[in-house]
């Protein structure tokens, strides 16, 4: 197999060698550092993607190398090269591998005496952070209102150390400034959890790595260039509505391979029904009936019908977590960034109380006074662009959400009708349903989608849809 | 990357409007880097209030005013000097000296630099061009406009006057009038309880003023930690060396009167009581203003903020992203080594490299007799955020070094997070104090832990073995002074 050089950011093409670390022959680990390279940006070790035998090394100190040349073939499978020995050299081998197990054995001891010195402090130390995190949680509720990311409502595990400075020398600092790392989200190993360069570089790996598998979104951007060198330019400070958009949208692009259906429904007499019990029901609630509470009530059954569409995906523990509370969250513009309060039970409530819940739901929104855990939970998004004449789109899933609808703009048009021959006029909605492909392939994503439309022209469908039992509904 | 970053800046014109602290390091640095670099300032040569009539001609003061109280303090340890002679014109001569010096020295460096130095007035025309206004007895080569790339903004501050009061002004001084040195008043009344007002309090009544200070708020130097305090304010209230005449708290000035010699001044304080004392000068100290004023920044997308600083990001960038702002003029806290280090920043970030003002210590120092100086977070701070910290003391009574000066009334400080024992703060009330907190910030900024600093030999007998003590005071473990782990957390 051969070993690349990797994407070392965006714009770097290529490195200079600065060291070999590995000789023919060699042994390696998956993530052992091959060579160590020097880009102008930093210095930065290159890892093997898997463990193996060196077989040849394709690079030497000092070349300058582009990303994507071969820097060594690996032979797979822990050594092809000891597989097939050759005769002569086989007692060699073993006596080489009697001397490696004793140095093995040695190193051992070693760590077993260090880890007896060590014990004691270790202890304490663990107790350390046992406490820390004990305490930071707690703190948590107290900081929540002061500080500024209690509002992003997500990572609320991660301890903050409040207003206390990076633990880390200036020099660090700098490093991690200028290959892009955002040192709140490197681990320290020093004592106290110091950061030291070492630490930047294993970060600055690991989520490259990470970057190449899937496993995480988070890369960080690269700096600006000075726009105004080329003309007159304005600076508008993103608000925290807008950061957190942009870090979850990023989040759920890199990671989530989306894909999107689009189906046409015809509302008709969705529609019709929807203007005939409406004004009935504007006598009893001014609320009325609105179409985002009869499209939640929709998907909240068709959720119920098709339950891997209410799933979340956990890569790590490799699982799809499925969720039996029908929860749905509704995308509010709020004209300073994309907010998405949550509907809960859905299932259980009424049309009409549903449509004032939402009412009252989407102004606070738009106040920008929706607490966090209003924006949480959510099972599913429901995204409407239909006011703003939009037809079909591409929704982004809305993490950890497995699938988000995309409501367009309702037309009349000429459908063709079998029975009398010939076009009639129909009202007709486009769908767009994006899904997370990780864990709901296509046909999943169609019946879902297909079930959605039947239930809009002919809802009485929904009926048909016995699910679990439910609490009495009103 | 120097290389490609000075091809892509030869050509590009970065000005420096200011030549203080913050001024003149940007210049010097910007032309190291390839910028063609211009220094706009008033004064024939750069330095700024710092250098001129500031940090260094005070200091230099207060040099003289320690040698002054020191060789006073040693007749009780039986080294009794003639009465000092004090040659007020002479002082003079040498602090002007010394001035000349420094700033001659800076002189030649930018000549050396390349740097284009223009006396005058500089004002926004708009956001590319500065307006000049030639200074009245400078060159006359100075260009009416300059059009820039880059500017920085480093025009400092000025101190805050009191309300005009009935009275012949020449009584009345700032602290760089009184830097002039034009006499010593027998009786010299210092408004306002800060650094500055403490520190020209405590060169004048070396060189034999009888001092008053009247402070607003309820402690002398405000925001300071009060065991830091405690020291200096203990010998200031004192009858011995270096004490005040008085010291009012919780007082204003609340008018003043002409008389012979000086001033009549009338104090009020929070009871309403009212006292009235005669001092022939009046030496104000009630803080400094940005100069953000008249600098034509309404025809840039600048606008002030609060107290007139001019906002800026992390990289000092304002409103205008090529042009920064630094020093006093971009906010708290207005020190002359802030400003240098904004320098460095400012002209990295322009030159387009990932930098930012991301300081976890800042040092700060009270040139008082003790002085008194504190890096990274203090314990007032700590207590305003919110923040969990463990704090230890070691009391200067139990160092040798401070007993061989005759000097222990001092202390040493340590503000630490218990959860990971990383100092985060440093504090030191002492003879001194100010070559002491050198380590304490280098010790916050490095990250250190309380063992570091407690493991690190620190030579014998000097006071700086008071930063290892206080680390084991931490502990509970101090050699020399007997405690345990919170009885220095009182």
């Amino acid at each position: 197999m051969d070993l690349k050089l990797p994407e070392l950011g965006e714009d770097i093409e290529e490195a200079t060698v600065l060291k070999v670390l590995v000789s023919e022959g060699d042994r390696i680990e998956a993530e052992q550092s091959v060579i160590e390279v020097e880009t102008d940006k930093a210095t930065l070790e290159v890892p093997a993607d898997s463990g193996g035998t060196v077989e040849s090394i394709e690079v030497g100190e000092g070349d300058s190398i582009k990303v994507g040349q071969v820097i060594a073939k690996i032979s797979e499978g822990g050594g092809g090269a000891k597989e097939e020995p050759s005769d002569d050299t086989e007692e060699e081998d073993e006596e080489g591998e009697e001397e490696k197990e004793e140095e093995k054995d040695k190193e051992k001891d070693k760590d077993r005496e260090v880890e007896e010195t060590a014990g004691e402090e270790e202890k304490d130390q663990d107790k350390e952070k046992d406490k820390e995190v004990g305490e930071t949680a707690g703190d948590g509720g107290e900081e929540a209102g002061g500080e500024e990311d209690a509002g992003a409502g997500e990572s609320e595990a991660v301890p903050s150390t409040g207003a206390l400075p990076v633990f880390a020398s200036p020099s660090v600092r700098r490093f991690a400034r200028e290959i892009g790392i955002d040192l709140g989200n490197v681990e320290g190993s020093g004592p106290g959890g110091r950061l030291s360069v070492e630490d930047v570089k294993r970060h600055a790996r690991e989520t490259r790595a990470d970057a190449r598998t899937g496993r995480s979104p988070t890369r960080a951007a690269k700096p600006l260039p000075d726009l105004s060198q080329w003309g007159e330019v304005e600076n508008e400070e993103m608000s925290k509505v807008r950061r957190v958009t942009a870090d979850r949208m990023s989040q759920s692009w890199t990671t989530v391979p989306h894909v999107t259906l689009f189906e046409k429904a015809d509302v008709t007499e969705l529609e019709e029904a929807r203007g005939r019990l409406g004004e009935e029901i504007e006598e009893k609630s001014a609320a009325g009936l609105s179409l985002t509470a009869m499209l939640v009530k929709i998907v909240a059954i068709a959720l119920e019908a098709h339950p891997r569409i209410a799933g979340a995906v956990d890569i790590a523990k490799g699982r799809v977590v499925r969720r039996r509370y029908s929860h749905i969250g509704v995308a509010v513009d709020t004209g300073d960034g994309l907010v998405v309060p949550v509907l809960r039970d859905v299932i259980e409530k009424s049309l009409p109380a549903l449509a004032e819940e939402w009412g009252e739901l989407s102004v606070r929104a738009r106040e920008g006074k929706l607490s966090n855990d209003e924006m949480r939970g959510g099972v599913f998004t429901l995204t409407n662009l239909g006011m703003l004449g939009t037809g079909f789109f591409t929704p982004l899933v809305n993490l950890p959400e497995g699938a988000i609808l995309g409501v367009g703009r309702s037309e009349t048009e000429p459908v063709y009708e079998a029975e009398s021959e010939e076009f009639v006029p129909r009202l007709r909605m486009p769908l767009s349903l994006s899904f997370d492909h990780r864990f709901i392939d296509g046909a999943d994503g169609a019946r879902f989608l297909h079930w959605l439309v039947q239930a809009m022209e002919d809802p009485f469908r929904l009926a048909l849809e016995v699910g679990r039992p439910r609490k009495e509904s009103n | 990357m120097s290389e490609t970053n000075e091809r892509d800046l030869k050509g590009k014109t970065l000005v420096v409007i200011g030549a203080g602290p913050g001024g003149y390091p940007a210049a010097f640095r910007a032309a190291q880097m390839g910028f063609d670099t211009i220094l706009v300032d008033l004064r024939p040569e750069p330095g700024g209030v710092c250098l001129f009539e500031g940090c260094i001609p005070s200091k230099t003061l207060l040099h003289e005013a320690r040698l002054l109280n020191e060789a006073r303090e040693a007749e009780e340890r039986g080294l009794a000097f003639s009465k000092p002679r004090i040659d007020v014109d002479r002082i003079r001569e040498h602090l002007r000296k010394v001035v000349g010096d420094l700033t001659g020295g800076l002189a030649a460096r930018r000549k050396k630099e390349g740097i284009r130095y223009v006396r005058g007035k500089a004002s926004f025309s708009d956001s590319r061009t500065l307006a000049i206004e030639a200074a009245e007895d400078g060159d006359d080569d100075v260009p009416d406009e300059i059009a820039f790339d880059y500017a920085v903004i480093a025009t400092g501050s000025h101190a805050v006057e009191l309300p005009d009061f009935d009275v012949d002004r020449s009584a009345i001084w700032d602290a760089s009038e009184a830097l002039d040195l034009a006499e010593i008043p027998k009786t010299l009344l210092v408004v306002g309880g800060g650094y500055i007002g403490l520190e020209m309090g405590t060169a004048y009544g070396a060189l034999g003023s009888r001092v008053t200070v009247v402070e607003m708020t309820g402690g002398l130097l405000p925001g300071v930690d009060r065991d830091l305090v405690e020291p200096l304010e203990r010998r200031l209230r004192g009858d011995g060396v270096g004490g005040f005449e008085e010291i009012f708290l919780r007082t204003r000035v609340e008018g003043a009167e002409p008389y012979e010699y000086g001033i009549e001044v009338r104090l009020t304080d929070a009871e309403g009581e009212t006292r009235t004392r005669k001092f022939e000068r009046v030496l104000t100290a009630v803080g400094r203003r940005p100069n953000s004023e008249g600098l034509g920044l309404r025809n840039t997308a600048i606008s002030l903020g609060d107290g007139g600083f001019i906002p800026v990001d992390e990289q000092r960038r304002t409103a205008e992203s090529h042009i920064f702002a630094i020093g006093d003029v971009a906010g708290e806290p207005m020190l002359a080594h802030v400003a240098t280090h904004e320098a460095r920043v400012a002209i990295e970030a322009a030159a387009g490299r990932p930098t930012a003002f991301d300081p976890a210590a800042v040092p700060a120092v009270v040139f008082t007799d003790p002085e008194i100086a504190w890096a990274g977070l203090t314990e007032g701070t700590a207590k305003e955020a919110g923040i969990d910290v463990e704090v230890a003391r070691f009391p200067w009574v139990a160092s040798g070094r401070a007993r061989s000066m005759g000097r222990t009334d001092g202390v040493t400080k340590l503000v630490v997070d218990p959860r990971t024992d990383r100092i985060l703060g440093v504090g030191v009330a002492g003879s001194g104090a100010g070559e002491l907190i050198g380590e304490g910030a280098l010790a916050v900024e490095m990250g250190a832990r309380v063992e570091d600093l407690a493991r690190t030999i620190h030579p014998h007998p000097t006071l700086s073995e008071t930063l290892m003590e206080a680390a084991d005071v931490y502990f509970g473990q101090s050699v020399h002074y007997q405690n345990n782990k919170l009885g220095g957390a009182s």
